[in-house]
């Protein structure tokens, strides 16, 4: 048994409440320094676990959220609760109960999202998380490693916007999904000095991502990500298939249609990847000819059925 | 056979051992250094050749399709004919490099440097250049429909007769770049300085110029039909024959416009009496019909008729040819242009070039010929009753045979 096994057993075993009061083999240990080494491992381990909570307040911070989020939710904040309780960790046992009745009366208020007053309130309850515990809560370095990803591959989603653009965006500090999910127009025109009709393809573009991510059902999510997937993988597919047979007509206007559909596909899965958190393969993707591409998102799909226990709900 | 792998490749670099025409499949070769060996003809399709040391390497003829060449080192390599659809070439150094022919459709050379490199007849539909540095390269007939070109840095930059159709050109200095003949339909020039810029003959047809300064440009010939010039600069720009009609021109602003012919600023005019010459403002202008005969063009033995209003270039050269011009319209024969045994009957007629009919009568009743500077005419000219009116430049050279009216047949 490696490291690692033993390190979820044991926390499997904190979750349960089995934790045996005596150092037998394999279970928790009751002297002063074991007890604070394995409040240290819990610490590190929460930070697995807590992953679909990261999720659901990401979510959550660039808008309403479905209430489904609430379910996938739970589970890790009932787990850590049970560890946080066994080490002592009475700011972060506080935290955790805090957040758990903001769950449930987010549950139990009017509508389909967690949005409005319900919303505010879980935001700056998980801030109290946050500084219990960084490590686990603190959404900054999932943030910084996705976001960046998405929004720049959204960017290239819109038509008409290229470098010179996106350039703008950023350097008028418009890069991060929230600040472009909130602005209008305008704000775009003012800040970033982008003429309108490109300004307004940004805005409709960041709209509907907002719209997808927060209408879209999580529940079974990993089902659906395959799905989502597959659909677009076998888009890219037939996309590469026409552009190859448009080549071998001489068809150039084709062969452009096929090659604008075909990178259109691939901005897509590309989104979706690091919306997953899936930065290296993104990134693995992006040096890869479209077959090779094709091939390894199939091969992800098949093998993130065997994903860590934490990733299985994420959407 | 498979691939050669990386090992493969480094093991025949040691033996000395070609690697030409070499199967380089999808091969993992980052920060390779392959600096002069010879590749021709390489099959390195879907490859990976990050950072790469290539310079001086010879890769004529190689297949590079959806290559992975990020920041590879190409400084003079020979790319000539080379496949490198899909490649992403961004931040490479292909300074000085030969892309002759080269396929780089849809490649992706953001921020590469592309100084002093030869891409003559390169096909980059729909690639992307944005950022790239273009100094002195030469694109003379590429193919750069649908590209962009954004912040790309281009002083001296040779685009003549490239196709542009559709391609978007945003922030750029091409101040005194040559653009003649180009192709630029339906192109979008956004924030692009074209100042002193050669636009001769260029087609701007159904374009969309903003914020384009096109001060001192040379646009004569050009074709602006169906453009719209927002926020655009004209002032001394040289719109001899430029046709403006249909053009939709908002907010533009002209000091003054060079109507010469020769684009010397000896005839100055305003843009409203420009556009007023056009026909514009009223009077439908569409009538006039244009036809241009270029420098390489050659005619034989042909019959020829334009109507009202017809106005004709001959660059090229026309023999045994017979022209039939309405009373208004015009013919113009070019510096390069020769007309040998040609007959030209009616129209107006101004030469800069050759007219050489020496057996029969070679102008029948022209209502005008002017014969420039560098003009030669050797011919009979039977003049109509109102008598055709004459123009001689001093210096040119004239064997001239003129028929009174009285004479005529």
């Amino acid at each position: 048994m490696d490291s690692e096994d033993e390190l979820d057993q044991a926390f499997l075993r904190v979750e349960s409440g089995n934790a045996a009061p005596s150092a037998t083999a394999g279970s928790l240990v009751v002297d002063p320094i074991t007890k604070e080494q394995n409040a240290e491992l819990f610490r590190q381990m929460a930070v697995g676990f807590a992953r679909p909570l990261r999720d659901f307040m990401l979510e959550l911070v660039l808008g309403p959220a479905t209430k489904q989020w609430i379910d996938i939710a739970k589970r890790p904040v009932t787990n850590l609760l049970k560890g946080a309780r066994e080490f002592e960790l009475s700011d972060l046992v506080q935290g955790l109960l805090d957040f758990e009745g903001r769950l449930d009366a987010a549950q139990n208020a009017h509508g389909a999202r967690v949005s409005g007053l319900e919303r505010e309130r879980l935001l700056s309850c998980y801030e109290r998380l946050a500084q219990a515990l960084p490590a686990a809560f603190d959404l900054k370095p999932d943030r910084d490693r996705r976001e960046p990803i998405v929004v720049h591959q959204l960017l290239l989603q819109v038509p008409g916007v290229h470098k010179i653009a996106i350039d703008k965006l950023y350097a008028a500090g418009l890069a991060s999904l929230d600040g472009l999910c909130r602005s209008s127009v305008d704000d775009l025109m003012a800040l970033a000095r982008i003429e309108r009709e490109g300004a307004e393809a940004i805005v409709r573009r960041f709209q509907a991502y907002l719209r997808e991510r927060t209408e879209q059902v999580v529940e079974k999510g990993e089902v659906q990500v395959k799905q989502k997937l597959r659909a677009i993988v076998d888009k890219l597919g037939k996309a590469h298939q026409e552009f190859q047979r448009a080549e071998a007509d001489e068809d150039r206007e084709r062969k452009r249609r096929a090659r604008n559909e075909r990178r259109s596909r691939a901005l897509e899965m590309n989104v979706l990847l690091a919306q997953l958190g899936e930065i290296d393969l993104v990134a693995e993707l992006e040096r890869s000819a479209t077959e090779r591409r094709i091939e390894r998102v199939r091969s992800y799909i098949e093998s993130s059925g065997r994903v860590e226990p934490a990733r299985q709900e994420v959407p | 056979m498979n691939p050669l792998t990386r090992a493969d490749v480094e093991r025949r670099i040691k033996s000395g051992e070609s690697l030409e025409r070499a199967d380089l499949r999808g091969a993992d070769l980052s920060q390779i250094s392959l600096s002069g060996k010879s590749l021709s003809r390489a099959e390195m399709d879907g490859a990976t050749l990050e950072g790469a040391k290539l310079d001086g390497a010879d890769l004529t003829g190689a297949s590079l399709r959806e290559g992975f060449l990020e920041a590879a080192q190409l400084s003079k390599a020979v790319l000539a004919k080379a496949d490198l659809d899909g490649a992403v070439l961004r931040r490479a150094n292909l300074s000085f490099a030969d892309l002759r022919r080269a396929n780089l459709e849809g490649a992706n050379l953001e921020g590469a440097n592309l100084e002093g490199a030869n891409l003559k007849y390169a096909q980059l539909d729909s690639a992307n250049l944005a950022g790239a540095n273009l100094k002195g390269a030469n694109f003379a007939q590429t193919d750069l429909s649908e590209a962009y070109l954004g912040g790309v840095r281009a002083a001296g930059v040779v685009l003549a007769r490239a196709t542009l159709r559709g391609t978007t050109l945003e922030e750029i200095d091409l101040s005194d770049a040559n653009l003649g003949e180009a192709v630029l339909a339906s192109a979008l020039l956004k924030n692009v300085v074209l100042v002193g810029a050669s636009l001769d003959e260029a087609d701007l047809s159904k374009a969309r110029l903003v914020g384009v300064d096109l001060s001192r440009a040379d646009l004569r010939r050009a074709v602006m039909t169906g453009a719209r010039l927002e926020a655009c600069v004209l002032t001394g720009a040289k719109v001899h024959r430029a046709d403006f009609t249909t053009a939709n021109l908002v907010d533009v602003r002209a000091d003054f416009l060079d109507a010469s012919r020769d684009g010397d600023d000896t005839e100055r005019i305003t843009l409203s009496s420009f556009l007023e010459s056009l026909g514009r403002g009223g009077e439908p202008a569409a009538q006039s019909v244009r036809r241009y005969i270029g420098a390489s063009d050659v005619l034989k033995n042909a019959e020829l008729a334009f109507g009202e209003g017809a106005e004709v270039q001959v660059d090229g050269r026309l023999e045994g040819c017979s022209i039939t011009l309405a009373s208004d319209a015009s013919l113009i024969i070019g510096e390069t242009g020769v007309l040998e045994r040609c007959q030209i009957k009616g129209g107006n007629i101004e030469i800069h070039g050759r007219f050489l009919e020496m057996n029969r009568i070679g102008f029948v009743r022209p209502g005008q010929l002017l014969v420039s500077v560098r003009g030669a005419v050797s011919a009979t000219i039977e003049q109509p009753p109102a008598r055709t009116r004459f123009g001689f430049a001093s210096g040119c050279r004239l064997r001239l045979n003129i028929k009174d009216p009285s004479q005529a047949a």
